[in-house]
């Protein structure tokens, strides 16, 4: 029990830098996005220039975007689920049918991640059709978001054992549903 | 045995797994135990692909520019601005609450933004003027669908992606179906008015005062042109459109209306960039969905399947009908298309349903979902903001959901509500 509660908290610190970290670029990434598009319109429409590279450089900010704040996303529960049936069963049925969502998400996750990987080693072999850089360094927001996503998981799993360990011992998972939600 | 996956994906819903992961565990595990695992990267790419989309970008684009246009206090003027057409009337405030939706409808693409920007402002309002809390909460909760179908839609950016349609056509199409929403609401409001003697929310204004009403309004509403016009008149694509929705609305709100700080602006733009993350792995996972989907033949084999209970399309359509509503009370809009228009649509455009048409009645039933027990999403915001309870919003919306159910099977059964507007610009 103390390993889980140290593991989980040094998970829970871990992640909440790095959606930190995620946050302070992300705002800057939409800004960036919705100036290229505008610039784009400007060129093509009074200057009736039309630039090669906007839009695939949106697209680039777009992916990132969504890869540096995806764990936060997570975390704070915004993908939608169907869950009725998690208030209609009993406490613990309920926590080991959570864990076992929780354990095939990892899995999905660790797929994805290390597809991710290969995809972004693979990225090097071709470059980005408007501009000089590889695709890879587009290509690396996809690990980056399976990444940052796989490790909010891990901490969704360990709390979820917590609660059930404690449960096990017979302690109110009340006290331990509190403590879960100050991660 | 690949078509497996679609009873194991609706398993894992069912048992509560998060849309996003149960749209590619189903079809992972599938293939794998088929020994297709080679197809595992191709699953990959697709959902890569189904991300790096320029026509998906208006998604963040719409929903920032929603946000900024409520926080920068928009909502008031448009609240003002149709008191002082219908404010006299029976029921006043009730119909300024449905004609505010139906105007905020064409900025913003969202239900919830709606309900929580009209909702907030409203609802203590009706308060006041002696509407019940709970009847105030219901009738913003049934007007705020008006938001996705009355264009911009963001249901109608992932429908028209998902399943390679024009968005401009779609949006075109809505724009009739918004509006019968709309006027059915307010009809109802009419009826129950005489019968419940509703009150009047202030005396009647002169046009001078409306004017000057509108002249408050005229920079807000003229957002709608700007989107509409550029779309549907062809010079922007939806993407700019959207951004420049974006560039507009931060004008209006930091230097016009001064009601944003640019202080303020990280924290806006991380909500939408969070938001849209969300929507765009979901739309990723259902392009890598959609391509096994495609490799099960799943799609073929629904199709003898439906054309054994029926061939007819208007019965089919009606059975379609009621199990989208019946799905809607489930999951939010977006999920359901991204999962069962890839399944459905092909299966009537096959039978002769327009594309188009089908994708409005898709639209519109699963966003009368939104607002209808036990799962709705904007019932869940309207009691958040009344702080009224989901049961009591649940029973007194029943009189309008029953509109918005008429309004279905009309736009279902009479294609020429939704064709007339994309036919007459020359978009379907």
């Amino acid at each position: 029990m103390v390993y889980l509660n140290v593991a989980i908290s040094l998970l829970a610190k871990t992640n909440r830098a790095i959606q930190k970290a995620g946050r302070s670029v992300a705002w800057i990434l939409v800004a960036a996005m919705v100036l290229t598009i505008l610039l784009q319109v400007f060129c093509r429409y009074v200057l009736n220039n039309a630039l090669p590279w906007p839009e695939e450089v949106a697209r680039a900010f777009m992916i990132w975007m969504m890869a540096l704040v995806a764990g936060e996303a997570y975390r704070e529960g915004s993908f939608v689920a169907i869950d009725l049936l998690h208030s209609a069963l009993p406490e613990r049925v309920a926590a080991f049918l959570k864990l076992t969502l929780l354990l095939i998400a990892t899995l999905v996750l660790y797929q994805l991640f290390t597809l991710g990987l290969e995809f972004f080693q693979r990225g090097f072999r071709t470059r980005a059709a408007s501009f000089q850089l590889s695709r890879a360094w587009i290509y690396l927001a996809m690990p980056v978001c399976f990444g940052t996503m796989l490790l909010v998981n891990i901490e969704l799993v360990l709390d979820e054992m917590k609660l059930l360990f404690s449960a096990k011992n017979g302690q109110s998972s009340e006290l331990n549903t509190g403590e879960n939600n100050e991660c | 045995m690949l078509i497996l996956f679609l009873p194991l994906f609706l398993i894992f819903l069912l048992l509560g797994m998060p849309v996003f992961f149960a749209m590619l565990a189903a079809p992972s595990f599938m293939l794998v135990s088929e020994g297709m695992d080679r197809d595992l990267p191709l699953l990959f790419r697709n959902i890569y692909n189904g991300i790096d989309s320029f026509p998906l970008m208006a998604i963040p684009f719409f929903m920032l520019a929603g946000e900024l246009m409520n926080r920068g206090g928009i909502t008031l003027s448009l609240v003002n601005f149709s008191q002082s057409f219908i404010g006299h009337v029976r029921g006043g405030l009730a119909h300024v609450n449905v004609m505010s939706s139906m105007l905020f409808a064409g900025m913003s693409g969202s239900a919830v933004a709606d309900t929580s920007a009209i909702g907030s402002m409203m609802i203590p309002a009706m308060e006041k003027n002696g509407y019940s809390r709970k009847f105030a909460a219901a009738i913003t909760a049934a007007s705020s669908v008006i938001g996705p179908i009355i264009p911009p839609s963001g249901i109608m950016i992932i429908y028209a992606y998902t399943m390679e349609v024009s968005v401009a056509a779609l949006f075109a199409a809505g724009v009739i179906p918004g509006l019968l929403v709309g006027l059915g609401l307010m009809a109802m409001i009419s009826l129950m008015a005489k019968r419940y003697d509703f009150p009047v929310a202030s005396p009647k204004q002169t046009w001078k005062q409306r004017a000057k009403a509108g002249k408050s309004a005229a920079l807000p509403l003229f957002t709608p042109i700007i989107i509409l016009g550029g779309i549907l008149g062809g010079i922007f694509t939806p993407t700019e459109a959207s951004a420049v929705a974006v560039g507009y609305a931060l004008i209006i709100s930091i230097f016009v209306l001064k009601t944003i700080k640019i202080s303020e602006l990280p924290e806006i733009l991380n909500r939408s960039a969070k938001g849209s993350a969300v929507v765009l792995l979901l739309v990723g996972a259902a392009i890598a969905f959609k391509t096994v989907v495609s490799l099960s033949h799943s799609a073929e084999q629904l199709a003898t399947w439906v054309l054994s209970i029926s061939d007819n399309p208007l019965i089919l359509l009606f059975l379609i009908n009621i199990l989208l509503f019946i799905i809607g009370m489930f999951l939010d809009a977006g999920p359901a298309i991204i999962i069962l228009g890839p399944i459905l649509a092909p299966v009537f455009i096959n039978i002769g349903v327009d594309p188009i048409h089908f994708a409005i009645i898709m639209s519109v039933n699963l966003t009368v979902g939104l607002a209808t027990p036990p799962m709705g999403l904007v019932l869940f915001v309207a009691s958040s903001v009344s702080g009224v309870k989901v049961e009591s919003i649940a029973k007194a919306i029943l009189p309008f959901l029953a509109v918005e159910i008429l309004v279905i099977f009309l736009i279902t059964f009479f294609p020429v509500l939704s064709m007339s507007v994309p036919r007459w610009l020359g978009l379907a």
